[in-house]
């Protein structure tokens, strides 16, 4: 055979023998704190309770817990608007507003200020950068060299015999810290899976956290493998629950202790429409009720009561209209929202596109 | 020369600031230099804060229109007779930064007596290597299913950090986007690499069931064709655009919606004491990147070390060992994480009632035999 003659198709020697020993292998996890993370990539990003923020690198495949010391306390308490705040954090970082993209935004749960993972240029030399918007709206690099961190590394086959990277990876699309456990949702390169990852934290080298694949009960089928887009934590009588969006835009719930089998079945509560990429959840109170407030790429912010998701009926119907279950309610006032978080109990805080730049601001809850 | 220059400067009464770029590999450091020792000694005993700093020295880009941006964050420290401005994140090779010296700025006037000093400087660029140019796509053949999944997009050079959401297209047999087609994703979907790129199809709308499917139906309908259209304008890892836009089209074959059933692949099995290729095919195209880990072939436990080649639409494989088969029993040792571009499994379609979690499953073994 003229292997000449099949230009164009990968020869590949031994990857398949080599892949199959070496993808069990124990991932690499610093669990003793060291100075200055040599971060390659940033975003997605969550905090703990305590202040600890854990920010993933999805170039790396590594997710850090960061201690940002003093300069996590260096500002203005809260998170003041700032305007054309993607002009104001390219010249900080020397570049211009296009060559700027915001990959997360998340408050600090003590300080309330807005962190905001950027990453500067769009080629091979891209560079992570983690800014703090503080309450009278300075905008602070936090200079990494002096951060205190640990890590984990997300588990995946390491190079071939022959020094081939693996080209499959796993993209963080979302975090949430859980009574001490750091659970992180995730997207393939490769394969299709609806799979959310669960670490102990503090990261032990022992523990290269354990991994469930979510299920989602559906339609008269299972709509199953789908991946989970974004989440967030919530209790029911005591109890915690995630609560999480997938990509084709159902709301389901799930126990978060189930998360140590090998599978769950979640239980779809709510349809919310096609084309649609949820990007962040948050939960707050107001006038007494308990509201979850979603924002999408495509079908904008959707305030979605609470009260009976505990109670919610699944899904187990084909439906044939535009959504079903829980009902929502699309915010108007909130458009071009990018990210999202809560700024304090009566305010969110939001990245918004208008006019081609991006604005911070705090906006009551609806 | 430069090295007695500076030693003169600094040592002599009168300074002459001088801005420069020390280029480290990596990571330019901004200087300032010629100040005399007495000069220098005013501002290490000096306690500045960073807007004094940025008030004395200061760095920004180089605007077109002369707009005076924020200045650049970075630490700044003065030593050896040097002022040094270390940017928070290296300087982008090829734009022009603004170096502004200052020193009438330093609180109490003490080197009022000193000239400013304005300079534009830039790291530069890398040399222009060839355009970047889509090699090719997955599927590679002309068809595909109705319920197709996921494509693959090959570059001949590492691209940069975009994803591929605003750059990639489907388009109809009349040509019109067809909307809604893919999952709207902003997630790194490249190999480590940056030469792949994964595309999804939206599976709300492939799955049957699903609400996205009953509003809208699947997007590829069998018998039509459609076209994938890459756009130019993706950035490439020197943030250039490709050489050319690049356009594949397809017919629409039925969708494929049962397992995966290796007892129905071919194997032609090569003669013992060779070393020909032992030629699998599935009877359909399967997924390119997971053909590429997922299969080894095994005599007794002993995984064989050889060369596999993907071909036919990646609806076949060759294999060759290092050294001559023997004759005697093998086994195809095939990974659960095996897919089609539709996402069946073996034993599991992706239109499936059964949420069994295959990928623990164990490999499946399909025998054959070496003459």
């Amino acid at each position: 055979m003229n292997v000449n003659a099949l230009k164009g198709a990968a020869v590949i020697a031994g990857v398949a023998l080599v892949f199959a020993v070496a993808s069990a292998r124990t991932p690499v996890t610093a669990a003793v704190p060291e100075q200055g993370p040599a971060l390659q990539s940033v975003g997605p990003l969550t905090f703990a309770p305590d202040g600890t923020l854990f920010a993933a690198d999805n170039k790396a495949a590594v997710i850090y817990a960061l201690d940002l010391g003093a300069q996590a306390s260096a500002g203005k308490a809260g998170a003041a608007d700032v305007a054309t705040i993607d002009q104001k954090i390219a010249a900080l970082l020397g570049s211009d507003a296009a060559s700027i993209a915001v990959t997360d935004l998340a408050i600090h749960p003590k300080t309330r200020n807005a962190y905001i993972a950027v990453m500067r240029g769009a080629g091979a030399d891209a560079k992570p950068a983690l800014l703090r918007v503080d309450g009278a709206g300075q905008i602070e690099p936090i200079a990494l060299d002096q951060v205190k961190y640990t890590k984990v590394a997300l588990p995946n086959a390491p190079a071939d015999a022959e020094g081939r990277r693996n080209p499959r990876t796993d993209a963080v699309t979302d975090m949430a810290f859980v009574n001490g456990k750091l659970i992180v949702a995730g997207l393939s390169n490769e394969e299709f899976s609806s799979k959310l990852r669960s670490f102990a934290y503090p990261f032990t080298a022992a523990d290269p956290g354990t991994s469930v694949e979510i299920f989602h009960g559906n339609h008269g089928q299972l709509e199953t493998r789908a991946p989970v887009y974004t989440f967030i934590p919530y209790t029911i009588d005591n109890k915690d629950y995630i609560i999480a969006s997938y990509t084709c835009t159902p709301l389901v719930k799930f126990p978060v202790d189930s998360l140590k089998g090998s599978k769950v079945v979640g239980t779809t509560i709510a349809e919310l429409g096609a084309g649609n990429r949820p990007l962040d959840m948050i939960l707050y109170k107001k006038d007494g009720r308990e509201f979850l407030l979603m924002s999408n790429n495509s079908r904008g912010v959707m305030k979605i009561p609470t009260a009976n998701f505990g109670a919610a009926a699944p899904i187990t119907a084909r439906v044939t209209s535009e959504t079903a279950g829980i009902a929502y309610e699309t915010i108007a006032s909130m458009k071009g929202v990018e990210q999202m978080d809560m700024l304090d109990a009566q305010r969110s805080i939001v990245l918004t596109r208008a006019n081609g730049a991006l604005n911070l601001s705090a906006v009551a809850l609806p | 020369m430069a090295l007695c220059a500076a030693i003169a400067a600094a040592c002599s009464a009168a300074s002459t600031p001088s801005i420069g770029l020390d280029t480290r590999p990596h990571f330019p450091v901004v200087t300032v230099s010629g100040l005399s020792w007495r000069d220098m000694s005013a501002l290490t005993s000096a306690t500045l804060s960073r807007e004094a700093w940025q008030s004395i020295l200061r760095v920004s880009v180089k605007t077109a229109d002369g707009a005076a941006p924020l200045p650049m964050a970075g630490s700044y420290d003065v030593s050896n007779g040097v002022i040094r401005f270390t940017p928070i994140v290296p300087l982008e090779p090829g734009r022009p930064y603004e170096v502004t010296f200052s020193p009438a700025a330093l609180p109490g006037g003490t080197l009022a007596h000193l000239p400013p000093v304005v300079r534009v400087l830039s790291v530069p660029a890398p040399p222009p290597s060839p355009p970047t140019i889509v090699t090719g796509v997955y599927p590679s053949g002309p068809e595909v299913p109705a319920n197709l999944l996921r494509m693959y997009v090959e570059f001949s050079g590492p691209m940069g950090i975009r994803t591929g959401e605003p750059y990639i297209t489907v388009l109809d047999g009349d040509g019109r986007d067809i909307a809604g087609a893919l999952l709207p994703l902003d997630t790194d979907l490249w190999n480590p690499e940056h030469t792949r790129f994964t595309i999804l199809f939206d599976p709300g709308r492939v799955k049957r069931g699903i609400l996205p499917n009953r509003a809208m139906g699947r997007p590829l309908h069998p018998g039509d064709t459609f076209t994938v259209a890459i756009k130019r304008e993706w950035p490439d890892a020197q943030g250039r655009p490709l050489a050319s836009e690049f356009r594949k089209t397809y017919r629409v074959a039925p969708a494929i919606e049962r397992p995966l059933s290796p007892s129905e692949w071919t194997f032609n099995a090569p003669r013992s004491g060779s070393r020909d290729w032992l030629v699998v095919t599935f009877g359909a195209g399967l997924d390119r990147a997971l053909l590429e880990r997922a299969l080894s072939v095994e005599r007794g436990s002993q995984a064989l070390h050889g060369t596999i080649i993907v071909k036919a639409g990646e609806a076949q494989v060759s294999f060759a060992p290092q050294v001559a088969w023997p004759p005697g029993d093998y086994t195809l040792v095939v990974q659960p994480e095996l897919e089609d571009p539709a996402g069946n499994r073996i034993g599991r379609a992706f239109e499936a009632r059964d949420p069994a979690d295959d990928t623990r499953q164990p490999p499946a073994r399909v025998p054959f035999t070496v003459r």
